[in-house]
């Protein structure tokens, strides 16, 4: 309210104030006792619609000033809250969702035990020979191509990506939420990652000659730790000997091939096309089955590396089937 | 006459009037639930105090945030120490302010505006 405002939110009072004085001043009986008692209640009355319009002028500037601050405090509150999710998104996308709240929460992430999860790594043939003449930027840029789609093709199937060493990619199934159906999400992932490299292939062969590398992809499913390590640039990491068999199913891959554990063959056998390689020597684990993953089941499939209904049908029978 | 002397907390002030140091103080701030239970008894003091007082006395007020009813307590405070300036008396004001609240500043310069007796703005040392 301003002083004019207040100034005429009192006309009443000085008003009735002034018409008083006046008839004090007017009147003929001065030595009255009741005109000497208006002229007293008068003063008093004076000096209380002083304090009054006082008061109001310095509540209502206090007021006003309080309002400033609530609404700065508001806008402020806005940033403060665009900066937290701004925060949250940044640890989102180092961190799974799961791992980030409880990083956020606790402040540290407890290493969980996984009995089953499906490890995939994969590794582009020649990486090392080319990177020798290629442009740092030109690499990067060509590995990238590959990359981004890799991590679309994580996100649909519900797969974590880990962590990339050079041409390496690394992503795991069935943590940190658990399910059952992590070795069939893992060869569906496979199967689109030798996809994408071969259309990656084939158009910038046509559009600009060039050529691009061989993929080799290797998957094992078994069990892990997981866990958070570092106090800056955290990581979410997974360690185990089936991290170890899955690297080693890797390098003993061919160019354009997926290449699988006999433990995954036997999870994901009705869902896909294997082919039996022979045996390989993993490190601390003796001889192990190796199988080429083909294909979606040709019954299973559209086009195929598209699933069809009756594939959806098993997958959710396979889950509960598992369940019990 | 008795000191006054009481503790300063989160919404009140504290106040030192002793009438034998002629030191009168109040010093915080003042947003009590109910400002006339506590500043009653510091104008009946004052009243007592004024009526005889002959030297020359200043009341220091170093307030950082009053709220409307506290307000109005003081203004009845310095109306009695206007009251007893306008009979002869060697009164004065000292308000005390910090120039990082501007609460302070203008509530200081607001109730100058209204009083006759020296009212002084001092700037609080850092």
């Amino acid at each position: 309210m301003s002083t004019e405002e207040s100034a005429s939110l009192f006309y009443q009072e000085e008003e009735l104030l002034s018409k008083t004085k006046k008839l004090i001043e007017l009147s003929e009986h001065k030595e009255n006792p009741l005109l000497k008692d208006l002229q007293e209640i008068t003063s008093g009355y004076n000096s209380l619609l002083r304090q009054t319009k006082k008061l109001v002028k310095m509540s209502d500037s206090s007021q006003k000033k309080l309002n400033d601050t609530i609404h700065k405090l508001e806008e402020t509150t806005k940033l403060l809250k665009e900066e937290q999710e701004r925060a949250e998104e940044l640890l989102l996308n180092i961190l799974p969702v799961k791992i980030a709240e409880e990083l956020k929460s606790n402040g540290y992430v407890s290493p969980v035990y996984y009995d089953s999860v499906s490890i995939l790594f994969t590794d582009f043939k020649n990486f090392t020979s080319t990177a020798r003449y290629l442009k740092p930027q030109q690499l990067v840029k060509k590995l990238d191509l590959a990359y981004q789609e890799f991590d679309e093709v994580c996100i649909t199937h519900s797969v974590e990506k880990l962590k990339t060493i050079g041409d390496a990619y690394m992503c795991v199934a069935g943590l940190p939420n658990r399910n059952k159906t992590h070795p069939i999400d893992i060869c569906l992932v496979a199967i689109k990652f030798q996809k994408v490299v071969s259309s990656i292939k084939d158009i910038l062969k046509r559009e600009f000659n060039e050529d691009f590398w061989d993929i080799r992809i290797g998957i094992h499913s078994g069990s892990v730790i997981s866990g958070v390590i570092g106090k800056s640039k955290f990581s979410f990491d997974i360690w185990g000997d089936a991290v170890n068999v899955a690297a080693r199913l890797e390098s003993g891959c061919i160019e354009n091939k997926i290449n699988v554990s006999h433990t995954t063959y036997e999870f994901a056998k009705d869902f896909f096309d294997f082919e039996y390689r022979g045996k390989f020597e993993a490190k601390n684990r003796g001889s192990m089955d190796m199988y080429f993953l083909n294909r979606i089941k040709p019954e299973l499939s559209e086009r195929e590396i598209k699933p069809n209904q009756k594939f959806l049908d098993m997958y959710e029978e396979f889950k509960h089937e598992v369940d019990q | 006459m008795e000191t006054i002397d009481t503790k300063q907390d989160k919404s009140t002030p504290r106040v030192y009037m002793n009438a034998e140091e002629n030191q009168f103080l109040i010093e915080g701030r003042s947003y009590m639930e109910n400002p006339q239970v506590f500043y009653e008894p510091i104008l009946v003091w004052m009243r007592e105090f004024l009526a005889v007082n002959q030297k020359e006395s200043v009341l220091e007020l170093k307030i950082d945030y009053l709220n409307t009813s506290s307000t109005k307590m003081i203004m009845d405070l310095l109306d009695l120490w206007e009251k007893y300036f306008l009979e002869g008396k060697k009164l004065s004001i000292k308000w005390y302010f910090d120039r990082a609240n501007d609460f302070g500043m203008e509530t200081g310069e607001e109730y100058k505006e209204d009083y006759t007796l020296p009212f002084h703005l001092v700037e609080k040392e850092k």
